[in-house]
């Protein structure tokens, strides 16, 4: 370009003649907004000067300025300047924003700020000249992680509309009090729920700028860098305090442990350390399952499984553990007599009389904490209910002898358990009393859970299963613990909440799977429900499923296959037998079990 | 039962039990398949697609001249006594047949819902078999996709044969959606003599 007309372009920015209200010389892109942006910017600088009215003179020079250099920056789009010009500009821009950043507001931090928009329409200018001439690193004027340039994105969805417009800038101000608290946080320590409170945040505020439609000149790379910013220290926060509490949690069982060698060795103990442990060791277990789920979630938003395997496998480990000094615990605890030698072999704790035996039990006792976890029945009691039929009616014995041998799996399974040559494991026909239809079409999962609560007495009695299907989701959807439907990383989670131990597993082979239920645990499984119900073939139909036990050949070579809890039909599935090979087939990978 | 049968019976329990355990399903799926099929499970999408979602087949798109592979996600409703609907797509994903999945996130509205059609195939074992070559044809599909050369007379056909099995075994329903996923893709499986998946 010649020299003149830089040194004209120069004189115009320069210029006082340059005019508050000078017109848009060539309206592109944002070029039609920029007469009401202009009537804005300057209406806001008539309202600082009647509120602060020593900055007043600050304020209509900085707003000159704006102006000039917008008017500069309309040339050079044009085609009419060179690329110092253009970096010239740039600069001045940034420090224009600057000064406007140390504007006072007197209408609060969360209010509009016009003369970003001149920025906003002067930078866009400047980066179509500047790309035009191949050298788009000229008009690159903030770090992303510059909050100023958040405050320009936010200003960029106001010129577009308004309703993006406040959802921006509500993106801002709630990244300015997750700022402030974490920083709080950092100083003086962060309790678990804080920091969990803080990880939600920042998945909503991450989720609020996903929400927003992409801007042209930036891709509001600001705002996303201000996001992720923040999401980033919380993580870090919150890593640090989901390993403290893994930490605990083992130190706790240590304890636990080190108590019980004490308790066995010595008869005289009274054994008051053990008892006193329990609910603080299932507290710990609470916060440390919800923290590593909440991570491997988080995380996974981001593709990280890596890390968040690590923190499931160590709560998978440490629940295991407690599972079996709770089982030691209430050996110890029986011994003495401290609770009912019955009770303890059930696994109870707390003295709570047993439900009669039937298939559903009219009144169930109040219930009271447990060692640790705040379960009235750790484990359900077994041969309460009888094991639901494999296949109905009273074929002869010849008929049994005959299936037997049969190629048909249901009616071998059968043959060999009414002639006593299989044995169940688990406890399927207490399940197989608590079975309902899900009303959810999304609430298989919780569906699962609510039957396995009410099946541990966890449940006052007037609370049908309908009424505690609704109350679940409604606590998952609030926990977060539910979106659409479940998130695999929270499946189980409900139980969690309410203390029970569990051990999840994704992703794995049916040797994990069997070797769980021959420990005669409950699972929830993932499985593909069409091939489940016999639906021939097509799109898979994920679902969630319990399985309530086992059948397996007295050998215990042999598993013979499942008794599932399917809510997905109706009549529910209560204690349905499903061949193993059938299963297996339908299963997709994924179960979690209940210690 | 009279006594003389006992023996019989001990016998049979014998073979019964002794039998050894089932065979069980084996893996025959290639790694493409398990990883497409397994997407729910895998951050991000694990983290943004509720587990009750399933991933449609994958569909071959070009990135920057890089080969990469869409799906969309799918809800279902129902039961088998009063009905089975599908979801049309509610969530999309892009990854590569090594295994990064480069996004993955849930759309604004739900998808439209429809009657349940069962594929035409009725034995499962056929229809596994059929899927899993189908899969191995999605990723060769890709790689002449990708390469952007004129097709031989064979690798027309393979390409005619791999769009006749794509509609064979996805949902009529969602053909609009498996249509969207790619257009480029679909573009060029016509021009090679294919047909795209069609409603019908």
């Amino acid at each position: 370009m010649p020299r003149l007309q830089t040194f004209l372009l120069l004189a115009l920015l320069l210029s006082p003649l340059s005019l508050r209200s000078s017109p848009a010389p060539e309206p592109k892109s944002l070029a039609p907004l920029e007469p009401a942006a202009r009537a804005a910017a300057e209406a806001d600088i008539d309202n600082l000067c009647r509120s602060v009215p020593e900055k007043c003179d600050e304020g209509q020079r900085l707003l000159s300025d704006y102006f000039k250099t917008l008017n500069a920056a309309t040339i050079c789009d044009e085609g009419s300047c060179e690329i110092k010009m253009v970096r010239l500009l740039n600069h001045r821009l940034r420090d224009l924003d600057e000064r406007e950043n140390r504007l006072p507001r007197p209408a609060g931090e969360t209010a509009a700020r016009p003369l970003l928009r001149l920025s906003v329409m002067a930078s866009g200018r400047l980066m179509r000249a500047a790309v035009r001439m191949n050298s788009p690193e000229s008009a690159i004027q903030y770090s992303p992680d510059d909050r100023r340039f958040a405050a320009r994105d936010v200003e960029e969805y106001c010129l577009m509309a308004a309703s993006d417009c406040t959802a921006a800038r509500a993106l801002l101000a709630s990244d300015d009090q997750l700022r402030d608290e974490l920083e709080i946080c950092g100083v003086n320590g962060c309790a678990f729920e804080k920091a969990d409170e803080l990880l939600l945040r920042a998945e909503a505020e991450m989720s609020g700028y996903l929400g927003l439609p992409k801007i042209d000149s930036s891709n509001a790379v600001g705002l996303y860098s201000l996001a992720n910013g923040t999401d980033q220290r919380i993580v870090s926060l919150y890593t640090t305090i989901v390993n403290r509490e893994l930490d605990a949690l083992r130190e706790g069982a240590n304890g636990l442990e080190k108590s019980l060698d004490h308790v066995e060795k010595d008869p005289a103990d009274p054994a008051d350390s053990i008892k006193s442990m329990g609910a603080d060791l299932h507290e710990r277990h609470r916060r440390a399952a919800l923290g590593a789920d909440r991570l491997a979630h988080h995380l996974g938003y981001g593709g990280d499984s890596s890390r968040s395997s690590h923190w499931r496998g160590r709560v998978n480990a440490e629940a295991a553990r407690l599972s079996a000094l709770r089982a030691r615990a209430l050996a110890v605890l029986s011994a003495r007599g401290l609770v009912a030698r019955r009770e303890a072999e059930n696994g109870v704790l707390a003295g709570a009389p047993r439900p009669p035996p039937s298939a559903a039990p009219a009144s169930r006792p109040e219930p009271s904490r447990t060692l640790f976890d705040s379960r009235m029945i750790p484990r359900p009691e077994a041969s309460v209910t009888s094991v639901p039929d494999i296949l109905p009616g009273e074929p002869s014995r010849l008929k049994l002898v005959n299936n037997m041998l049969s190629e048909n799996p249901l009616a071998r399974a059968d043959a060999l358990r009414r002639l006593g040559l299989s044995k169940t494991i688990g406890d399927p026909g207490r399940y197989a009393a608590h079975a309902f239809t899900q009303k959810d079409p999304s609430g298989c999962a919780v569906a699962a859970q609510a039957q396995i609560l009410l099946a541990h007495g966890l449940v006052a009695d007037s609370v049908t299963a309908e009424t505690l299907e609704r109350v679940l989701i409604i606590e998952a959807k609030r926990k977060n613990l539910m979106i659409t439907g479940t998130p695999p990383e929270y499946s189980g989670s409900l139980l969690v909440e309410r203390g029970m131990l569990v051990a999840k597993n994704r992703r794995t082979d049916h040797a994990t799977l069997e070797a769980a239920l021959r420990r005669g645990s409950v699972l929830m499984a993932g499985v593909n429900a069409r091939a489940l119900w016999g639906l021939g073939s097509g799109p898979a139909l994920p679902h969630a499923i319990l399985l309530t036990g086992a059948e397996i050949t007295s050998s215990g070579t042999e598993v013979l296959g499942v008794y599932i809890n399917d809510s997905g039909v109706s009549p529910p599935g209560a204690g349905r037998f499903v061949p193993w090979a059938e299963f297996l087939r339908a299963w997709q990978g994924d179960f979690v079990e209940v210690l | 039962m009279s006594p003389r049968r006992w023996p019989v019976l001990i016998l049979a329990a014998a073979c019964a039990c002794s039998r050894s355990a089932p065979e069980l399903p084996k893996e025959k799926r290639s790694a493409f398949q398990i990883l497409s099929e397994g997407l729910v499970s895998d951050p991000p999408c694990s983290s943004r697609i509720p587990m009750e979602w399933s991933p449609s087949l994958p569909v071959p798109t070009l990135k920057e001249g890089r080969l990469l592979y869409r799906v969309f996600f799918r809800g279902w409703h129902g039961r088998p006594d009063t009905g089975l609907f599908l979801h049309d797509a509610e969530g999309d994903a892009l990854f590569s047949a090594e295994g990064p999945i480069l996004d993955c996130r849930q759309r604004e509205k739900p998808g439209r819902a429809f009657a349940d059609e069962p594929s035409t195939i009725k034995d499962q074992a056929e229809y596994d078999a059929r899927l899993r070559a189908l899969y191995l044809s999605i990723e060769e599909m890709g790689r002449l996709f990708a390469e952007g050369n004129a097709l031989s007379t064979e690798e027309k056909i393979k390409t005619a044969v791999f769009a006749e099995e794509f509609d064979a075994l996805s949902s009529p329903g969602h053909a609009r959606s498996y249509r969207a996923l790619s257009p480029d893709f679909w573009a060029w499986v016509k021009k090679n003599g294919g047909k795209v998946p069609s409603s019908r």
